[in-house]
């Protein structure tokens, strides 16, 4: 008889969880040695390069644990951003435990705390794990303090590990098969399968990854997705290798896979239950939510020609990542594109990466937008999340903007600065409340464009890496709205419009005036860069002509150096788009995004 | 018009990497361990490498000593390597035959020496006339010993270049116009004018992140560039690369001229470039590795690559653009020529197009580089 446990890994970033994942799995002899590399589960060039995690990820862990018995661990990866959490939050719902991770030479911090809670949330049992034990600034004593009191958790039942060296990693197996308590559900039970994520494969469509609750599938079944209220049938159930390994069952308890002929991921929700089409169940699993993007970019190629393609990629791009949406949409400086929308600001970065990246395709994006209503004066109401479509302002009513109510967590001493940010970000309505000594939870309702335009960054940066910081929506609030426009030459150029608050008009005017000025390199001749409100400028920036670039020696060894850095810099001409007799650079569109001080 | 000087034999390079002192930014390989055990060990090397690979070449009508500091070598040892070349290389009877020189080595003996080893040309690293000026660039001679050499120089009848620098931090105009007006009442044969580059690892590029030097900003550059250009044609010269004057046609620097017009040129010693027409390589980056691989017999060539026609057109336009002469517009595929970005160039007034080829104004000059990656962009060539 296999006995299983579900479990997650949570830590501050940097604290080690891909380290000890990898550890884990070598561990328990699923990998060769010869054919390891680092942040095994982190599949994608970006998650290895900016060491996160984005996407889920899970591995089935054969373990013979000291009592002589086989247990299967199921180790359920998560991402680590508040762009994801609502799929953080369907994973953790999968586990009945989590290794609760500390590095030993930097202490609880921020981001350990917000996952605690969330653990706490679904009543999880949590085992504290001090890594990096091996560092000589590791301060173990302390550490365990804080556990006590910052964490209220038993310090005595933390494991000691360094990842690194793999001391202790057979502790931190033990624990699991410890302490965990094992999944129940009960076999006898209708069908309940939670989906925590999805995955796209060119020949099977999607492969849904899910938490039998209780019930069994099996292939041949024909289940039901409740949420989406579509029947499929089942094809294959399986269990998580570093490959897909076929079994013949998922009974109540297990974590696999399901393969249905389901076309694509957008044919599956994060969250939903599958149950028998036949012998269903009444009720879904609870927290299902239908995710909605709120963060809005207009996507265009950078070369026009090469739109179909684009348009292909997207498509190819849609089967792996469900929770984009995307329309045709237009632009005179950019040509055709799509109107994209996002779960965050990070999830749009992700989008470009990878299309860049996997896709190959060479883009350029807009400012984000959030999505406004405006109640016009003829009672028409009308919803835009592109500049481009702003009505008549002489025909607006009322303007309201979506709010959010901001959560940050921080220790105390960076009370004054997150204070002051966030009050200049219009916040309002703040709270206070003091979940563990020394540090305090800050709360404040916001407009969310204010929080697209690089506060996570800012707040990052005033408080050392120590602030996690999450929100929920809280519907749309009355707001003094306008039109700001950039012009380059005296050209308006659309994708840079932006629709703002009319007293930050003035500031981001001038702050994307300055931007523009040092992403936009210097020409043949002068260039004016102005922004504007109707036609009336409010700010003012100017390039002067390029009068010197040559390279005063080219003799020998000089030509094969100059003519690599010439084709380098050329392709970075090409990529250029023209705004009139201007060439601005990609990077130009993606800077006016983020404040200079940075 | 000067005739476009396309019909050149190949040219001859010999590097001597070796200097008693490291100018502050300098970003070149040389070893300032110039004892003589070590240059010697170096000229047999040469030598051996010039025996085996020269006789494979056509007659060269250049021959060009350069560094380092070639005059740093003994007149002995100077000698052996002039008589070694004799013996292995095919040289024309007009050889034009330059040498590098310091001015801390200039006497009337060390002139004698070398002209009677057949150099006709010697290319001075004068830099600067102003004491301050060399001490910041870390030059171990004076200004008065500069204008000695000069005038040793000029009296023993040798084709003179001068080399200068601008646009070094804290050079101001009236410090450069002194200097320039200075040297072309010397009247030198030719003139390279070489704006400061400031390389990563130097001792300058240090002093200047610790903020103990100032950089000239683009601008202070152009005015600096700008004046060179009006200073030295108002004079009578001829500005025929982006850095480079002559006093007439008759005097350009004939070996320099070869890289831009991609005529073969063989380098041989450590860290030399060599071009055969198709394919570019060099040898081995710092003496020891270079006399090294030629002591046990391996080849000194740590890189070559073969140009494809798309790289040798790109070639051909951006060391045309540095010159006089520009490149033919048979280079560009048809229809380039009216693409919106050449075509806002010629409004800028940064190039031109006369008698069947594009050549950059005086304007364009100072622009060089950008005026190339903008044609290699319209061009299609990447």
């Amino acid at each position: 008889m296999i006995e299983y446990r579900n479990f997650s890994i949570i830590a501050h970033i940097d604290h080690g969880k891909s380290t000890l994942s990898d550890r884990l799995i070598q561990a328990t002899g699923m990998v060769q040695d010869k054919d390891f590399h680092d942040q095994l589960l982190d599949s994608m060039d970006i998650e290895r390069e900016r060491g996160i995690t984005i996407k889920s990820n899970t591995i089935c862990l054969p373990y013979t644990a000291r009592d002589g018995k086989l247990y299967r661990l199921n180790l359920i990866d998560t991402p680590g951003h508040v762009d994801f959490s609502y799929e953080v939050s369907r994973a953790l719902a999968s586990c009945e435990g989590v290794l609760l991770l500390v590095d030993a030479s930097q202490g609880v911090e921020a981001q350990t705390l917000a996952n605690l809670y969330a653990a706490m949330e679904h009543n999880l049992e949590i085992i504290p794990v001090i890594n990096k034990i091996d560092l000589p600034s590791a301060d173990v004593i302390g550490t365990l303090a804080q556990i006590e009191t910052d964490l209220g958790l038993d310090p005595e039942r933390a494991i000691m590990c360094s990842a690194k060296t793999g001391q202790g990693v057979d502790d931190v197996l033990e624990a699991i098969v410890r302490d965990i308590p094992p999944p129940k559900g009960d076999l006898e039970q209708p069908l309940a399968a939670l989906i925590f994520d999805a995955n796209y494969d060119p020949y099977r469509g999607a492969i849904i990854s899910c938490r039998v609750v209780d019930g069994i599938v099996k292939p041949g079944d024909i289940i039901r997705l409740m949420a989406m209220a579509a029947s499929y049938k089942v094809e294959e159930v399986g269990t998580f290798g570093l490959a897909r390994l076929k079994q013949k069952s998922l009974g109540a308890g297990e974590v696999g896979y399901v393969i249905a002929g389901i076309k694509t991921v957008s044919d599956t929700r994060i969250g939903d239950t599958i149950t028998l089409h036949q012998a269903p169940r009444h009720h879904p699993l609870p927290g299902f939510q239908e995710v909605k993007p709120v963060v809005f970019s207009s996507v265009y190629p950078i070369d026009a020609d090469d739109f179909p393609t684009f348009a292909e990629a997207l498509e190819k791009y849609k089967l792996n990542d469900a929770s984009v949406i995307f329309q045709r949409d237009s632009s005179l400086a950019l040509g055709q594109g799509f109107r994209c929308g996002f779960l965050g600001l990070l999830h749009l970065e992700v989008f470009q990466e990878r299309l860049e990246r996997e896709y190959d395709q060479s883009i350029i994006m807009t400012a984000p937008s959030v999505q406004y209503r405006f109640i016009m004066k003829d009672g028409q109401e009308l919803l835009i999340d592109n500049p481009y479509y702003y009505p008549d302002p002489s025909k607006i009513e009322h303007g309201f903007e979506p709010y959010i109510k901001a959560s940050i967590l921080i220790p105390e001493r960076y009370m004054g600065p997150v204070m002051t940010l966030c009050i200049s970000r219009r916040g309002e309505n703040s709270r206070f409340s003091y979940p563990t000594p020394g540090r305090v939870e800050v709360t404040f309702d916001m407009p969310l464009a204010e929080v697209i335009f690089d506060f996570y960054d800012k707040l990052k940066s005033i408080t050392q890496g120590y602030g996690s910081f999450d929100y929920d929506m809280i519907g749309n609030r009355a707001s003094d709205l306008v039109k700001l426009d950039i012009l380059v030459n005296g050209e308006k150029v659309d994708a840079l419009s932006l629709i703002v608050y009319r007293d930050r008009a003035r500031d981001r005017a001038v702050q994307i005036c300055d931007r523009l000025k040092d992403e936009i390199p210097r020409q043949m001749f002068k260039i004016a860069i102005q922004g504007a409100i109707g036609g009336k400028i409010i700010s003012r920036s100017t390039i002067s002509a390029l009068r010197k670039d040559v390279l005063a020696k080219c003799y020998g060894g000089d030509i094969t150096r100059k003519r690599k850095l010439l084709e380098k810099q050329a392709k970075g001409k090409k990529k250029m788009k023209m705004i009139g007799s201007v060439m601005i650079p990609q990077k130009a569109f993606v800077a006016v995004l983020k404040s200079k001080d940075d | 018009m000067i005739d476009i000087p396309e019909s050149f034999a190949p040219g001859l390079y010999i590097h001597i990497p070796f200097c008693r002192s490291r100018c502050r930014y300098c970003g070149f390989p040389t070893s300032d361990q110039s004892d003589t055990g070590r240059i010697s060990r170096y000229l047999d090397a040469v030598i051996m490498e010039l025996h085996g690979v020269a006789p494979g070449w056509n007659r060269f009508d250049s021959l060009y000593l350069g560094g380092g500091t070639p005059s740093i070598v003994s007149l002995p040892e100077l000698e052996r390597l002039v008589e070694s070349v004799n013996r292995h290389v095919k040289l024309a009877m007009n050889l034009e035959f330059t040498m590098e020189v310091n001015a801390g080595d200039v006497s009337r003996e060390s002139v004698a020496a070398w002209t009677s080893f057949g150099v006709n040309r010697i290319s001075l690293g004068v830099q600067a006339l102003d004491d301050r000026a060399l001490h910041l660039l870390g030059r171990r001679h004076t200004s008065a010993q500069a204008l000695e050499a000069v005038a040793i120089i000029q009296e023993a009848g040798v084709a003179l270049g001068i080399d200068l620098i601008f646009g070094y931090p804290g050079q101001t105009q009236s410090d450069w116009v002194r200097t320039l007006d200075h040297v072309a009442s010397l009247h030198p044969d030719h003139l390279s004018c070489y704006q400061m580059t400031v390389e990563t690892g130097t001792e300058m590029a240090q002093q200047i992140t610790s903020g103990e030097l100032i950089p000239a900003t683009q601008d202070q550059e152009a005015s600096l560039f700008r004046i060179t250009h009006d200073h030295l044609t108002r004079r009578g010269y001829d500005h025929y690369e982006i850095s480079n004057y002559a006093a007439d046609a008759g005097r350009m620097a004939r070996h320099n001229t070869k890289y831009w017009f991609r005529i073969p040129v063989l380098g041989i010693g450590a860290a030399a470039h060599s071009f055969d027409g198709r394919r570019r390589w060099c040898n081995a980056p710092n003496a020891e590795s270079y006399w090294l691989d030629i002591e046990s017999g391996r080849s000194p060539i740590v890189n070559t690559e073969s140009l494809n026609t798309v790289d040798e057109t790109i070639e051909s336009i951006f060391l045309g653009i540095r010159t006089r002469w520009g490149f033919p517009c048979d280079r560009l595929p048809p229809g380039a020529g009216s693409d919106g970005r050449i075509r806002a160039m010629r409004d800028a007034g940064w190039i031109r197009e006369d008698h069947g080829r594009i050549t950059a104004t005086d304007e364009g000059f100072a622009v060089a580089d950008a005026i190339a990656e903008v044609i290699i962009a319209a061009a299609g060539y990447v």
